[in-house]
């Protein structure tokens, strides 16, 4: 066994028994781990229409074949069960160094079934597998149960819990690692908190082996030279982090202002940036697990009334908090974003949501006895408020705790929320960029663009540049980025590694670390038939070709300035190229002779 | 004409932001640029007269490889942003 460790825990949480189960290698050679196996694992043993609070619905931590080996940027796990935002397939990723020690404790996954009469949590020692009581630490934040667990157990063990919004079933809730690291989208965390399940404390002193010594450690070398000498991801990633973006997306008019109402120009853009960021408030970068490129930020705010200290905020935090609710003061921004991190809560759903409501109050759709007290576009003290009060299910943060769709739609307004499948999009105007607009229209988890982030072309010029404002070649792009990335995801590496290196790179690690002689077109094949297993499960849920849509605001309002204005998304011209493209039929669904192509059963 | 610079680009400038007037196209205000802020300005944005790859120019929010890249022609109210390489998400 090279790569996997070939083992799975089963933990039944209803009557607390613990097994061991060999991997089914067949579905690991097709699907990798991570993303791509978890959702065939989750498939073969839950009904897509199952609800996703059910005792009967399972949650499924995963890990691949490079997680925690030398392969470059290898500290990735996946969570996947279905996501209560959404009702699609949930799958969201996460860094730092739970995988890899899950991983050395000799196991490449845990499926979790049933719910704990009381609250628990797993804890893993290599072979010592227990389920223990977790109700002293039921109610805590993030920081609490980490500092406790660690405690409690092992100083350097590592730990993945649930905030108090997992508790609560805010359905955006994370899966926390290392209190500052997510599994962040989609609300995977209020699944763990429907079965009482607080946390994973895991411990682990085993070694994994590759197939071959020599070639792999030369594919990794290979590869960490090339992401080391890259700009973006030798010198501007670990300089700046992600939030570096603000700039350049709000020069070229696509950075969404104001719940998207204002375009994608945000006169304050300067102040909420990476640069700015970098200057006031920056104690060190950080990086995950076996990393060369370190985008994390330690971030301190030393005085004032939003005086905290904590990681991040990452661009899309900053964008939501920011430029999407008109808040110039960075240090709000920071603050809120640590109360994500801490109540385990989504930034990208929060801050869009707080946007929405914005919005609604701005229109009188929302009046003040709704929310107490006002709530305009540009208030930095909300912003850090509403957060926590939120993760705690308090006054108007019940409402905001169900995401801005259901939000907005309980006042009759759902057009108001910049939703995707009923996902928050992030922070690239979709009329500005026409491609990632295709991206979030098409994306299996509803609007997302790490998916397929077809920025990096349309703005950014990695690997080649596409002009934004047009809508020729993008659905054939979109294509390889999205099936690219499903393939990243899987192998159990950083989607960041993507600036630097590219297919032939990924696909030496996983040749040589799995000792499977994979072609590389067969390592992207493998994306593609995850991103079809995906859609299959999606289709069974009961999602149409009616949900492969924008809101309203990106495919009917112009942009009133900027580079993109006048423009709205060209969907109705790239959708039918996407699905002929994916070999689907002209409702989107994948045809029998694509499914047998890529051994769908 | 506006020049702004961003990122790692203002350690080379020393300010985020330059008025300059009279250059008719992109090459005369590289050229200009380089002139003004050095070699190691140089050394990231221009090389044998072409810029670099490890350089973003936006004129009025568009990359200048959509207009005649190098060899775009400017006037007086453009505003031009110059970037290094970056990425995230």
């Amino acid at each position: 066994m090279y790569g996997w460790t070939g083992k799975i825990l089963r933990v039944n949480l209803t009557d607390s028994t613990i097994k061991t189960e060999a991997l089914n290698m067949k579905d690991a050679k097709l699907y990798l781990g991570g993303r791509g196996l978890g959702t065939k694992m989750y498939m073969d043993e839950v009904d897509p229409k199952i609800d996703p609070f059910s005792p009967k619905n399972k949650i499924i931590f995963l890990t691949g074949p490079l997680t925690g080996t030398f392969g470059t940027s290898a500290g990735r796990y996946e969570v996947v069960t279905k996501a209560p935002l959404t009702g699609t397939i949930g799958a969201s990723n996460s860094g730092g160094h739970f995988g890899p020690e899950l991983k050395y404790a000799g196991y490449d996954g845990i499926i979790f079934e049933g719910k704990s009469e009381k609250p628990a949590y797993l804890f893993i020692n290599n072979d010592k597998v227990e389920l223990r009581n977790a109700e002293h630490l039921w109610g805590k934040t993030v920081n609490e149960t980490t500092d406790s667990l660690l405690a409690e157990t092992f100083e350097d063990g590592r730990v993945a819990c649930i905030g108090p919004a997992g508790e609560k079933l805010v359905l955006f809730a994370t899966v926390m690692n290392e209190k500052g690291r997510a599994a962040g989208r989609s609300g995977l965390g209020a699944v763990m908190g429907s079965k009482n399940l607080k946390a994973v404390v895991v411990k682990g002193t085993k070694s994994l082996q590759v197939a071959d010594n020599k070639a792999f450690y030369d594919a990794c070398v290979d590869a960490r030279n090339k992401l080391r000498a890259h700009p973006v991801t030798g010198q501007g990633l670990a300089l700046y982090g992600t939030q570096i973006l603000v700039n350049i997306l709000n020069q070229s008019g696509g950075l969404p202002t104001r719940n998207w109402k204002d375009g994608g120009v945000f006169e304050h853009a300067e102040d909420t940036s990476g640069e700015a960021l970098t200057s006031k408030y920056l104690v060190r970068n950080k990086g995950c697990f076996g990393c060369t490129i370190g985008c994390g930020r330690i971030t301190r705010i030393s005085e004032g009334k939003f005086k905290s200290f904590g990681e991040g905020p990452e661009y899309e935090a900053g964008w939501s908090y920011g430029a999407d609710c008109g808040v110039k003061e960075l240090d709000a921004i920071c603050k809120a974003n640590f109360i994500c991190n801490d109540l385990g809560l989504d930034p990208i759903t929060m801050g869009s949501t707080i946007a929405c409501a914005m919005e609604m109050y701005d229109k009188g759709i929302l009046a003040k006895k709704d929310l107490g007290k006002d709530l305009l576009f540009g208030d930095a003290d909300a912003i850090v408020e509403y957060t926590r009060m939120t993760g705690y299910r308090e006054g108007f943060g019940d409402k905001l705790a169900q995401g801005s769709y259901r939000m907005a739609a309980a006042y009759g307004h759902p057009e108001l929320s910049m939703t995707v499948k009923k996902q928050e999009m992030p922070a690239y105007d979709g009329r500005a960029l026409q491609g990632i607009g295709l991206e979030y229209a098409t994306s299996n988890r509803g609007g997302c663009h790490v998916r397929g982030y077809m920025t990096s072309p349309e703005i950014l010029g990695i690997p080649q540049k596409l002009d934004p404002l047009v809508t020729t070649d993008k659905a054939s792009w979109l294509k390889i980025f999205q099936d690219l990335t499903a393939t990243v995801d899987s192998a159990g590496i950083c989607l960041f590694t993507t600036f630097g290196i590219g297919l032939p790179e990924i696909a030496a690690m996983i040749r040589t670390a799995t000792g499977i002689n994979y072609t590389d077109e067969e390592v992207l094949q493998i994306g593609e038939r995850i991103w079809n297993l995906e859609k299959i499960f999606n289709l069974k849920a009961g999602f149409t070709k009616a949900d492969d849509t924008l809101p309203p605001r990106l495919l009917k309002e112009p942009m009133p300035s900027g580079a993109a204005k006048g423009k709205v998304n060209q969907l109705d011209v790239m959708l039918p190229q996407y699905y002929q493209a994916r070999g689907w039929d002209k409702e989107g669904i994948p045809m029998k002779e694509k499914l047998k192509e890529l051994s769908i059963e | 004409m506006v020049v702004k610079f961003f990122a790692y680009i203002r350690d080379y400038t020393h300010t985020k932001e330059l008025t300059v007037d009279g250059c008719v196209d992109m090459r005369e205000l590289v050229e200009r640029l380089c002139g003004m802020y050095g070699k190691k300005f140089e050394d990231k944005v221009y090389k044998n007269q072409e810029l670099t790859s490890e350089v973003i120019i936006l004129l009025n929010g568009r990359h200048i490889t959509h207009y005649d890249g190098i060899d775009t022609k400017l006037a007086k109210d453009d505003e031009i942003s110059i970037f290094p390489v970056v990425a995230g998400g």
